[in-house]
């Protein structure tokens, strides 16, 4: 026959059980969460090297295009391009002597050379302002090719960041079987506390038809309270408190996993 | 494979780690595939460039001074011809010729340059193109080969424009301007005339 104590035992059982399960539950829930914040973690890490990369990039960028950088870039240019023009320039070739004009007056000479020096002169002005006009060509297309670069560069960490950004939900879809074995071992032990909670119900019920009514009554008020409780740690409730309306001494022999 | 504990199903961690394998894969190739472009286009430098600009003065340059040449035999027989060698028109007409020729060769050298500025153009172009395929593709490989066959092309000298001729007739204006001088001077002179009555009277008196 079943007696008091091995009810005792089967629900001792079943209470710690349930106890363990909730505990392997929580710790298996710690080391998921533990995992996802490492992925998060290290994703977020890369992402944010990107981005310093990104803004670094542009910030480059920003300082060729202030004003400052702009015009030391035309200055530049257009002194190249003046030096280029200017030194085309043949100044022999505004006042030399015609053949045949060697034995030209004094006057004609003095023409010549006074034409020949104003057309230098304008020639010069000329190449000048050729240089500075071309210069902004030059200074315009420096600054799209910096512009074409930076944009290369960008799209460059554009693509890293979003292959990098896509893996994460594999990572973190990953993380959750991080504690899978604990969550087995707690679904485990859960199984043996429910099987071991409906061994004592059924033995006691059992005990009360065979004229134990001392022992029914016990079990008749007992069960449905130490159900509930198994119920609560099932669900990962609290593990302490009274098993409500319960008058059964037994019930403080449990050990209901006191914090 | 699953236990009964749920503890051996690595599927997703081989997934995600896949994915992250595949995704540094990804990045080497652009990495490798964007090496091999500016590996291509590295010779495209300023010495590049530059000699670009000087390849189009050593071929336009000559033909400008044989243009001159000529321009300035027109021009010392225009003005002997009218006697004007040796005077201040000869020294207006000398020096305006100077500065054609002057400013011809700038533009011609500017001429250089915007050859140089586009072979310029054409390379970045030629970067975003190939940086575009191997976007798409990613494939160092296939971008690799297009990058050399592309700087190949680059490479070609481009075909230079016929010059044309870059002076205006000086000569040709003073046998004009000499032309109508004489003109004018054999009219005043009464000389051949186109038509008779020089005098303005409406006839001769024949005694």
């Amino acid at each position: 026959m079943f007696g008091i104590d091995d009810f005792l035992i089967a629900a001792a059982i079943a209470a710690a059980s349930a106890g363990g399960s909730a505990m392997l539950n929580n710790a298996a829930a710690n080391k998921v969460a533990k995992q996802q914040n490492l992925y998060t973690q290290l994703e977020e890490q890369r992402q944010d090297a990107l981005r310093g990369k990104a803004q670094q990039g542009f910030k480059d960028l920003l300082s060729t295009q202030d004003k400052g950088a702009q015009d030391t870039d035309m200055a530049t240019q257009t002194a190249a391009l003046s030096k280029a023009y200017n030194d085309q320039i043949d100044p022999n070739s505004f006042q030399a002597l015609l053949p045949g004009q060697g034995n030209a007056s004094n006057t004609v000479r003095t023409d010549i050379v006074n034409s020949g020096n104003a057309a230098e002169g304008k020639t010069r002005r000329g190449a000048n302002s050729k240089a500075v006009l071309d210069a902004y060509g030059r200074v315009g297309l420096n600054n799209d090719i910096q512009f074409a670069h930076e944009n290369q560069s960008l799209n460059d960490i554009a693509s890293q960041s979003k292959g990098s950004s896509a893996i994460l939900p594999l990572e973190l879809n990953a993380a959750q079987n991080k504690g899978a074995s604990l969550r087995g071992w707690a679904n485990a032990l859960s199984t043996a506390g429910s099987i071991a909670s409906s061994i004592a119900a059924g033995n006691a019920f059992s005990s009360a038809l065979n004229g134990g009514t001392a022992a029914a009554s016990t079990v008749a008020n007992a069960a449905p309270s130490l159900g509930t409780k198994i119920s609560t740690f099932l669900k990962g409730g609290q593990i302490y408190g009274n098993i409500p309306g319960s008058p059964g001494t037994w019930v403080q022999a449990v050990p209901l996993g006191a914090p | 494979m699953c236990g009964i504990f749920g503890g051996k199903d690595k599927s997703a961690e081989r997934a995600a780690q896949e994915a992250r394998q595949r995704e540094a894969k990804r990045q080497a190739n652009l990495t490798t595939g964007r090496t091999s472009i500016d590996s291509a286009l590295s010779g495209f430098n300023d010495d590049y460039f530059n000699t670009q600009a000087k390849n189009y003065d050593d071929w336009a340059l000559p033909q400008l001074d044989d243009q001159f040449a000529d321009q300035k035999k027109k021009l010392v027989f225009a003005l002997s011809r009218g006697g004007l060698l040796n005077s201040s028109s000869a020294a207006q007409k000398q020096a305006e010729l100077g500065e054609q020729y002057n400013t011809a060769k700038q533009s011609l050298v500017a001429k250089g340059q915007d050859y140089s500025t586009n072979t310029r153009k054409d390379v970045e172009d030629t970067r975003a193109r190939l940086l575009s395929i191997l976007g798409s593709t990613e494939d160092p490989t296939t971008v690799g080969d297009e990058a050399v066959r592309s700087a190949a092309t680059l490479r070609q000298s481009p075909s230079f424009d016929p010059l044309g001729s870059l002076f205006t007739d000086i000569a040709d204006q003073v046998s004009k301007v000499q032309s109508a001088k004489n003109l004018a001077g054999a009219y005043s002179a009464g000389g051949a005339q186109l038509f008779s009555g020089g005098n303005k009277s409406s006839g001769s008196i024949i005694n």
